[in-house]
């Protein structure tokens, strides 16, 4: 007998519909203004309560969840950000990743969030320069973060860092890419750009033009990620399964449940029902869950299809609704990669 | 095995976040954030290295409620702790 990895019971897990992992958003409200944000200036002003916030993870620790990302806007925001992580992962002892900018980390808290046991930091990078971060995020905040990544790497903080790549940064990827390496942090990137919440296109003008995402390509291969620095990791375009409504689920700081973060579809608000009962009756989340990647219209014709990033979740965003239309920014980076 | 004889288990909660869904049990390492899961056979186990059972106790128990060859349970049970030390799991104690 043996301890069998995940992946062998990912397929059985998925048809049991068990969310192991939750994204919470407990705020839209963040310190950076930037100009590629999803999130409308009208709806950046939310913070789920701290009661509000228990009851939620109560809710999902009962459905079996073991795995809370939590995110923004800019967690780090919220007053009871500390009480929030004491009760996910000393009382409730679930493993907790926390999205930030890193802006607002202090010494003092550091050391607060290394004394938890399960816990890590995932940063997101905007740049490498000043003038560049100034020019994507509206404020002068790059020493700031560089600063306390190198302090939180210092100290033992478990972290993960990500760069947005955008028309305004790209050409400091490189340097970021290279911090990342000295400092021994596992790295990957994304250039994809959904619309904003109401469906504004508007923000996706600073996605990378054919040319632009081309130089990316040539500096890392066919690698997104990077783990500790060393090329192990295969790119993640390899995944060709999703879990979706299956064994993750996002909840916004409004308590509505979608199928997933990044699928702004809203299938019954935690606030007013139960996540158990949304999860188990609600039509379209079973819909959802039945949904195999291989019913993407644009499957059974490609040829680069078991190496693209089918994403129903952004697709949706991207294409109206229809997450069964192939999401083109994929579709663009897997065709240039096999150029190269 | 001989490096388990007479031995205790002790489970190392700082690395291992785990949860019972009836008939698995899904770890979770902390520090490779990768999943693993169990039988129910392996939750039998596991539950018995939760109650402080000795190495030799654990057997015993197992032959009796599976009706088992002595070494295949055996066989099969070195097999699983070594994983779960391997994995940091618990630790020989």
């Amino acid at each position: 007998m043996r301890i069998r990895p995940f992946s062998v019971l990912k397929s059985k897990l998925n048809k049991k519909r068990i969310p192991l992992f939750i994204s919470l958003e407990i705020t839209n409200k963040c310190n950076l203004h930037c100009i590629h944000c999803y999130i409308p200036p009208d709806k950046r002003n939310l913070f789920m309560t701290l009661d509000r916030v228990k009851n939620v993870i109560e809710q999902v620790y009962e459905a079996g969840t073991l795995e809370v990302v939590i995110t923004g806007g800019e967690p780090l925001m919220h007053k009871d950000i500390l009480k929030i992580l004491d009760y996910i992962i000393q009382e409730k002892k679930m493993n907790v990743i926390l999205f930030t900018n890193a802006v607002l980390l202090t010494p003092q808290l550091i050391d607060k969030l290394k004394e938890y046991p399960y816990f890590s930091l995932d940063i997101t990078i905007y740049g490498f320069t000043g003038k560049t971060y100034l020019n994507v995020t509206g404020k002068e905040v790059r020493d700031i973060v560089f600063n306390n990544i190198i302090l939180s790497k210092n100290k033992g903080l478990k972290l993960n860092l990500k760069m947005q790549l955008l028309k305004e940064n790209y050409k400091e990827f490189e340097a970021v890419l290279d911090f990342s390496k000295k400092l021994g942090c596992p790295f990957r990137y994304s250039h994809f750009i959904s619309p904003d919440w109401n469906g504004n296109k508007k923000i996706q003008k600073h996605l990378l033009a054919k040319s632009q995402l081309k130089s990316i390509i040539n500096i890392t291969g066919d690698l997104v990620e990077y783990k500790d620095c060393a090329k192990i990791i295969e790119s993640e375009v390899k995944k060709t399964s999703c879990s979706l409504a299956k064994s993750t689920a996002g909840i916004t700081a409004a308590g509505d449940l979608l199928p997933c973060i990044s699928m702004r579809l809203k299938t019954g608000n935690v606030f007013k029902k139960r996540f158990g009962m949304l999860w188990n009756d609600n039509e379209k989340l079973k819909e959802l869950a039945d949904f195999s990647l291989t019913e993407t219209r644009c499957f059974a014709k490609c040829k680069l299809k078991t190496d693209c990033f089918i994403c129903p979740g952004l697709a949706h965003s991207d294409n109206n609704g229809d997450f069964r239309k192939p999401f083109k920014q994929s579709c663009l980076f897997t065709k240039l990669r096999y150029e190269r | 095995m001989k490096k388990f004889n007479k031995k205790r288990f002790k489970i190392n909660s700082d690395k291992v976040i785990w949860k019972n869904f009836g008939d698995e049990i899904v770890f979770l390492n902390f520090k490779t954030q990768h999943y693993y899961s169990l039988n129910s056979t392996g939750m039998r186990i596991w539950e018995l290295l939760f109650e402080n059972k000795i190495y030799e106790e654990i057997i015993d128990i197992c032959c009796d409620e599976y009706d088992a060859d002595i070494d295949l349970v055996t066989a099969s049970i070195d097999d699983l702790l070594n994983d779960l030390v391997k994995e940091g799991f618990i630790q020989v104690i």
